[in-house]
């Protein structure tokens, strides 16, 4: 009985990314007949419908089993995967909904496009699973060459060729580091799996310099996903240069992708915080306060989301911290497990949010216009409400205004780390959310009280762009935003059968 | 008081009594508009009121069998949770911690007794509604807040803890808002609303602090759990979280909700927002500002009785304040000529009844008031509104006169409100302000003086009442020339009239001191005589006697003042401008002026001061100077922006190696 029940264990514990793999050649293979044609309208629902699938098949997987490894070790199930992957594939579904939309009105729409996210989004699920290091850093190249791609699929534009190229160099180095971080743990804990390296740091691996080398390259190699300072720097230009449906999904993803990792690594290494807790704090402290300084600077959305998303990396942050708590009495394991909870559901809050602003410059985008400054948005309120008040709601949402999702989210990781009695945390994460309410606020003031400097369409229409485009694709998408923002942060109970992490 | 949680075989429909309203609102709200313009005017509005009124009857028969199953348990066990949200048994709403609030509605007696009054007198009411805002060219928009308006105050009466409570009360300040500023056209009603919202904040600002206070203490905020540890339960074994109930503890936790229930209540000093509410619909004023939510104060401190009871001198302060809100309004009601104002007056005056029993400790008769309140004063504002109708928006009783003669139904209905509110013996409001007074009387040590403070405010009801009767009804017209023709109104209007009159003449007969079956029925609710010793110092027959004295009194002395004034104007004008204690009443004894002056314009100048100085000078400066160097700071941090990849490398590998050479000299030195 004993194999091949284990074989399909191990496969039916990978359905979702087995399902990503299936549709992702589906379009591969029928890409010249997705291409142009008829056939071009398939692509996107192919995408959407992978991603959605693989979100019921995650659903409807039985709990049972849970904590289990698979594949001898390399791989596991549990509740942080689970929540992880279920924010990872709504996120990943409502991105496939903006660029349907956007590619098109922008004439970049080619099947591949999809293709890729899938197989990113397969990579990020592969290492939110992942139970050894080497696993950990296959998904997350399997991820990042995804985004790389993307980031450059606009391949006419100077800048998006130069954000993908800073991105793939800057990635590359990352990768190199947070490598030799892997090997070197392999050389104090005699493997890579995380069991082991637990075991290792509980023998005191990480007191000998090789071991310190180690943990400190993992949670670099990381921070460079997130865009944590002073690992930040390529984020403003890729988020500016790629395409914008493409940086909705990759600032989601990535950041879904590394922090649940991150999480799951710091959990392991634990035992030696003493070593990597204090570097986790600073990086922490400066993303929130450099993050949202710069971010005051900024006339470009896309680039200030860039910088907002440093900051938010900085938040989400002192939630990996409060994994070093844990060996520290019972106060220090409910911190973990609560910030463990609070961190995905603010990952939630912050997909939600942040695709729903990236889809509302996607919205106003067309053939001669790519919409990403302040000025596009002026005004929006009284030209087109619905579109300008739920850009509105994004904002107060990333500012985390309560009522909002994103206040939730917030309110979690700061009740997490002052549980956890780590004061200092807490308080700048309050002080720098304070600065934040700056420049989103600023973007509020555009919409609702600047004039609209457009020209007023002319009764007749002549020389006014007329836009019969489709808009379905991202206007479900915002709408589906915009209705989860303001249900979550008012009824966050309705969904915490999904994101609670059990430990 | 302590009986455990019941299950009830109708609970899985109890959501239905707030979700009716809710589901006409919102019908209503987003598709009336529309309604009315593909069914035509006259069509859509019909749908549109019909459709508003069925919600709110249908609402009132689910309410009537829920309390019909909550009385085949026994008396002490008629207490049950039930589920606000259709088809799930819990819904959680707030997990924090140790605290979770879920949508759950609390069955009993008091709350079954309230979603009656509200649904049967609101369903009248909107029924009335159809009839008097039939020209009116918002008329679905009137309706949708109308529903809202039921909704939030069942959610208010049902809510199974102080904060789903608490949202019904904002809700219900909501709606009131929204419907008194309903004409905002004319800017002294927009200002009205502002006014009631405002006012209100003060004594929110109680509840909320309360509410909070309650948490501290109780460590929850449901009322009743299952397990016996929610706030109603504690305070009747005379315990909290940690260690028992001290009188201090109740006695700031009552204080900060009894400033909420002042505010709600319209209790001086926080009364003078509910006059100046009559500048909404006069439908609104019956429902809202008469009959339900204006008594929202009184249900929550009867919901609270328990604590309040361990707060001797909270109570005192309660009784004295209802005491005091009850005569001074009286007074103000004497000299008002706005038909609609002097309900209003003689409105907070009857709170202030109510409160005062409240704080002799007798909450059932306090309720039993709010109860007969609900039939009569309705019915007095429909008739008064009918009559404001019939004269085509005429509000001054100055220009009325014999009217009794051209609205036949309207004049005998408001007849027998009239009769009811003076105390006329067998009437509604006879056994009810009967039996709050006979229990002031055992107040100890200032009993009889508040028993003979609350007759006199009885004589004082019975003498305004009866000048609003003869000035509108039975003095010679006085109608201008050019005015329309008086004409009676129409019969959606006057069915609901002649329901509440019926009501009005029997509804007191479920309490009178014989067989009261309106206190056994609340008795659950109540603090049993071990916690709170109420008696009555004046004996039943005695004080029955008297009051129906007193009633009679004032309505035969009142009918005799003004047959001898035809003109209906008892003071010649010189009086009324020299004589300095009519002048005080007319002017509202200066309450209005003196908040105005205090909280208007000293707060204007307030804030003024706190703009000029701390806020421009203090707060501007400080947040200048940051702007300037957060700027600052952010310039020579975009300078590192270069853009040059081997620039972005080289930051990221100095920061790694400055992360990798401290944990190591950390490591080393350690």
């Amino acid at each position: 009985m004993g194999a091949p029940t284990q074989a399909i264990r191990d496969l039916s514990g990978i359905l979702p990314i087995l399902v990503l793999w299936g549709v992702a050649l589906v379009i591969l293979l029928g890409a010249p007949l997705l291409r142009r044609g008829p056939g071009s309208r398939l692509a996107a629902p192919l995408g959407g419908a992978g991603a959605l699938g693989a979100l019921l098949v995650l659903l409807r997987g039985s709990s049972d089993g849970f904590g289990d490894t698979l594949f001898a070790g390399a791989a596991l199930t549990d509740t942080l995967y689970s929540s992880g992957a279920f924010v990872l594939l709504l996120g990943g579904f409502l991105s496939v909904l903006v660029a349907q939309t956007y590619l098109r009105s922008r004439d970049l729409e080619k099947p591949e496009y999809y293709a890729i996210m899938l197989l990113s989004l397969s990579g990020a699920l592969l290492m939110m699973q992942a139970n050894d290091l080497i696993v950990l850093f296959l998904g997350l190249e399997l991820m990042s060459f995804g985004l790389y791609v993307l980031a450059g699929f606009a391949r006419t534009d100077a800048k998006s060729d130069e954000a993908a190229l800073k991105y793939f160099l800057l990635g590359a180095l990352a990768s190199a580091l947070m490598l030799y971080g892997i090997m070197l743990t392999y050389g104090v804990a005699a493997s890579t799996e995380l069991s082991n390296v637990q075991s290792a740091v509980a023998r005191g691996a990480l007191k000998e310099p090789m071991g310190i080398a180690a943990a400190l390259l993992l949670v670099i190699g990381l921070c460079f996903k997130i865009a944590a300072v002073p690992f930040h720097q390529w984020s403003p230009d890729v988020y500016e240069g790629a395409p914008t449906s493409a940086t909705a999904f990759l600032a989601t993803t990535a950041k879904i992708g590394a922090i649940v990792a991150f999480l799951r690594v710091c959990d392991t290494i634990a035992g030696g915080y003493h070593t990597w807790l204090p570097a986790i704090r600073a990086i922490a402290i400066l993303s929130m306060i450099v993050g949202n300084l710069i971010a005051i600077a900024q006339t470009n959305v896309k680039r200030m989301l860039a910088y907002s998303g440093v900051a938010h990396a900085g938040y989400l942050l002192v939630a990996v911290a409060c994994m070093g708590f844990r060996l520290m009495g019972t106060k220090g394991t409910q911190a973990s497990i609560l910030a463990m909870t609070g961190a995905v559901f603010y990952l939630l809050a912050y997909a939600l949010a942040l695709i729903g602003a990236f889809g509302v410059l996607a919205y106003l985008s067309s053939r001669d216009k790519d919409a990403q400054t302040l000025n596009d948005l002026r005004g929006l309120a009284s030209s087109q409400p619905a579109v300008g008040y739920a850009m509105v709601l994004f904002m107060l949402s990333l500012a985390g205004i309560p009522a909002t999702a994103g206040f939730i989210g917030k309110w979690q990781v700061f009740y997490a780390v002052l549980t956890g009695g780590d004061v200092a945390l807490a308080v700048t994460m309050a002080l720098t959310s304070a600065m934040g309410v700056y420049y989103y606020l600023r973007v509020v003031w555009y919409i609702v009280f600047e004039e609209s400097a457009a020209p007023k369409p002319s009764p007749t229409g002549h020389g006014v762009e007329a836009r019969p485009r489709a808009m379905t694709g991202v206007g479900a998408a915002i709408t589906i935003c915009c209705i989860a923002t303001i249900g979550l942060g008012i009824l966050p109970a309705a969904i915490s059968s999904f994101l609670t992490v059990v430990r | 008081m302590n009986a455990p949680l019941q299950d009830l075989a109708i609970a899985p429909i109890v959501w239905a009594i707030p979700g009716l309203p809710l589901i006409g609102f919102v019908l209503i709200m987003f598709w009336g508009g529309g309604l009315v313009r593909t069914l035509g005017d006259a069509r859509g509005r019909r749908v549109v009121g019909t459709l508003a009124t069925a919600v709110v009857l249908l609402s009132f028969v689910i309410s009537v069998f829920v309390l019909l199953e909550l009385l085949r348990l026994e008396p002490e066990q008629r207490r049950a949770v039930a589920s606000l949200v259709p088809l799930m048994d819990r819904m959680p709403w707030i997990e924090v911690g140790p605290v979770s609030v879920q949508f759950l509605a609390l069955v009993d007696p008091l709350s079954v007794l309230m979603c009656l009054i509200v649904t049967g007198v609101g369903g009248l009411i909107h029924l009335y509604a159809t009839g008097y805002m039939s020209h009116d060219r918002d008329y679905p928009r009137f309706f949708a807040y109308f529903n809202l308006f039921i909704f939030a105050m069942l959610v208010l009466c049902l809510g199974e803890s102080l904060l789903l409570m608490f949202v019904g009360w904002e809700g219900v300040g909501l709606c009131s808002y929204l419907l008194i500023s309903f004409w905002f056209d004319d800017e002294e009603n927009a200002k009205a609303g502002n006014k009631a919202f405002i006012v209100n904040r003060v004594g929110d600002v109680g509840f909320m602090l309360g509410i909070l206070a309650s948490l501290a203490v109780f460590g929850t905020l449901s009322f009743h759990t299952a397990d016996g540890r929610g706030i109603l339960d504690l305070a009747a074994r005379g315990e909290t979280l940690s260690g028992p109930l001290t009188v201090a503890t109740a006695s700031l936790i009552s204080a900060l909700l009894f400033l909420g229930a002042c505010g709600k209540s319209a209790q001086f000093p926080l009364h003078i927002w509910l006059p100046d509410a009559m500048a909404g619909p006069t439908p609104v004023s019956a429902l809202i500002h008469a009959a339900t939510m204006v008594t929202a104060g009184v249900v929550m401190v009867t919901r609270m009785s328990v604590l309040f009871a361990q707060a001797p001198v909270v109570l005192l302060v309660v009784a004295a304040v209802g005491l005091f809100t009850a005569l001074f309004a009286a007074t103000i009601a004497l000299t008002q000529t706005d038909i609609k104002k002097v309900l209003a007056y003689s409105t907070v005056s009857q709170l202030g009844f109510m409160f005062l029993g409240c704080g002799a400790g007798a909450f059932g008769a306090a309720m039993f008031h709010v109860t007969t309140h609900a039939f009569f004063k309705a019915l007095l504002f429909l008739g008064a509104g009918s009559v404001i109708h019939g004269l085509s928006g005429e509000q001054d009783m100055r220009r009325m006169g014999g009217l009794g003669r051209y609205m036949k139904v309207t004049y005998w209905t408001m007849l027998i409100g009239w009769a009811a509110i003076s105390g006329f013996p067998g009437l509604a409001g006879y056994w009810s302000k009967d039996a709050i007074l006979a229990f002031a009387s055992g107040i100890p040590s200032i009993g009889m003086f508040m028993y003979a403070v609350g007759a006199f405010t009885a004589f004082v009801t019975g003498f305004y009442m009866t000048r609003l009767m003869a000035k509108t009804f039975w003095s010679a017209p006085r109608l201008p020339e050019d005015a329309h023709h008086p004409h009676e109104s129409p019969p959606s209007m006057l069915l609901p009239l002649i329901i509440l009159a019926a009501l009005s003449v029997v509804g007191g007969l479920i309490g009178t001191p014989w067989g009261n079956a309106f206190e056994r029925f609340l008795e659950p609710v109540l603090p049993g005589a071990d916690m709170l010793h109420v008696h009555e110092a004046i004996p039943h027959g005695v004080g029955l006697a008297l009051g129906a004295l007193i009633a009679i009194a004032a309505m035969a002395a009142g009918a005799a003042a003004y047959r001898r004034a035809p003109s209906a104007e008892l003071l010649p004008a010189t009086v009324k401008a020299t004589q300095p204690i009519y002048r005080a009443a007319a002017n509202l004894w200066y309450a209005d002026a003196a908040a105005n002056a205090v909280f208007v314009q000293g707060g204007g100048r307030f804030a003024g001061f706190v703009a000029r100085w701390i806020d421009k000078g203090f707060v501007d400066g400080l947040v200048n100077a940051v702007g300037v160097v957060t700027a600052f700071l952010a310039e020579i941090a975009r300078g590192g922006q270069s853009g040059y990849v081997r620039f972005y490398a080289k930051t990221m590998i100095a920061g790694a190696l400055i992360v990798l050479a401290y944990a190591l000299i950390q490591a080393g030195m350690r």
